[in-house]
């Protein structure tokens, strides 16, 4: 039952404090699951983040289910699994409607607003190093492959990491066409 | 349609919860939807939720229609709306999930598999750009996302502490000049 509370509390605390849109949110999930509890590897999440692209839901729902499936799976077997997804959905869905809830009541008045503003100028500029921080815990052996075990993928993943980066970034390349051409790539060179 | 809890519920799953992609491609066929459609929203009213749910901790699927269910129909109607969007993403996950190391490992996928990999760290590197441009970081606040990226990345600090740090940090800052006025 631990492990139910533990799910729960995890995806609450993203929920809650997850600021800044799904890409940045998605730090949050990171560190719970792949950094701090070792329910995914990075290799793992990295899977769910390609799979979701072509499934409904997006990337932080998807990692959240897998990953209280996985969780649970080896104590409890199927039927805790689905439990375990039910508890991590209900986990992200509470904080959301507590939010709901909040903003629905509070009215800001000339006091709070400008304590509110206090507190955005230094939440702000957060997203973008909550967003870096998303990459670079993805950033690992697992999704790049390392110059000692085989230089050749190590040399071809970073290729097409930059690729996409500037593709994306620069000249405006559709994110899934991009992905869907760099998993052609692998089929060739990988 | 008239508006109810099953419409609700329906509308969501077919214009939510069955769009392929991450949750703002739901954006689209949900305006389509509830505007358009059916009228249960004017396109000011719709503008008007999808900012606030923007501005929103959490994930954009979630808050969406556990927001604009509320707005819609109250408590009944979050409950609707966000069951419509949820449970085909969760079906689905839970199937695959049964099946997905063995997946991973076909030949196949395997190899797409690598080259992909990369590719969608990349692109959290963009988004993480596009942001950067957008957040209008001047050099006095440069420290904030530098050091937030390399204490959780690095050092697997949590990001709720450093969210926590800087509210703590930012009223303290407000309760102060406020007392000083």
């Amino acid at each position: 039952m631990l492990l139910f509370l533990l799910i729960f509390l995890s995806f609450a605390q993203v929920g809650i404090f997850g600021l800044g849109g799904d890409v940045s949110a998605q730090a949050f999930l990171e560190h719970e699951v792949v950094t701090l509890h070792h329910w995914l590897t990075p290799q793992q999440f990295a899977d769910v983040m390609a799979f979701s692209r072509a499934l409904p839901g997006g990337t932080g729902l998807n990692a959240s289910t897998l990953s209280a499936y996985t969780a649970a799976h080896a104590a409890w077997g199927l039927q805790g699994a689905v439990c375990a997804t039910l508890v991590g959905t209900a986990g992200l869905v509470m904080p959301s409607m507590a939010w709901t809830a909040a903003l629905r009541k509070i009215q800001l008045t000339e006091s709070t607003r400008s304590l509110y503003n206090c507190v955005m100028v230094l939440l702000r500029p957060l997203t973008p190093g909550l967003m870096a921080a998303a990459a670079i815990l993805l950033m690992k052996a697992d999704n790049f492959s390392s110059w000692e075990t085989s230089p050749w993928q190590f040399g071809v993943s970073i290729f097409l990491f930059v690729a996409t980066v500037v593709g994306v970034s620069f000249y405006r390349i559709n994110a899934v066409f991009m992905v869907f051409l760099c998993g052609i790539a692998g089929w060739l060179l990988l | 349609m008239p508006l109810n809890l099953f419409s609700l519920f329906m509308t969501f799953l077919k214009a939510g919860g069955l769009t392929i992609g991450d949750g703002y491609a739901t954006v689209t066929p949900l305006r389509q939807a509830l505007v358009t459609q059916n009228h249960w929203l004017s396109e000011e009213a719709f503008e008007e939720q999808l900012s606030v749910v923007q501005a929103m901790p959490g994930f954009f699927a979630i808050n969406l229609p556990v927001y604009m269910g509320h707005h819609l129909m109250g408590w009944r109607g979050t409950l609707g709306a966000a069951a419509g969007m949820l449970t085909p993403p969760l079906i689905i996950f839970i199937v695959l999930a049964s099946c997905f190391n063995t997946l991973r490992e076909q030949f196949m996928i395997d190899s797409f598999l690598r080259g992909a990999r990369p590719a969608v760290v990349g692109l959290i590197v963009c988004a993480c750009l596009k942001s950067w441009r957008r957040s209008g970081i001047v050099l006095s606040t440069v420290w904030i996302p530098v050091g937030a990226a390399l204490t959780i990345g690095l050092l697997g600090v949590s990001p709720t502490l450093i969210v926590l740090g800087l509210t703590v940090a930012g009223l303290l800052y407000g309760i102060l000049v406020l007392n000083d006025k």
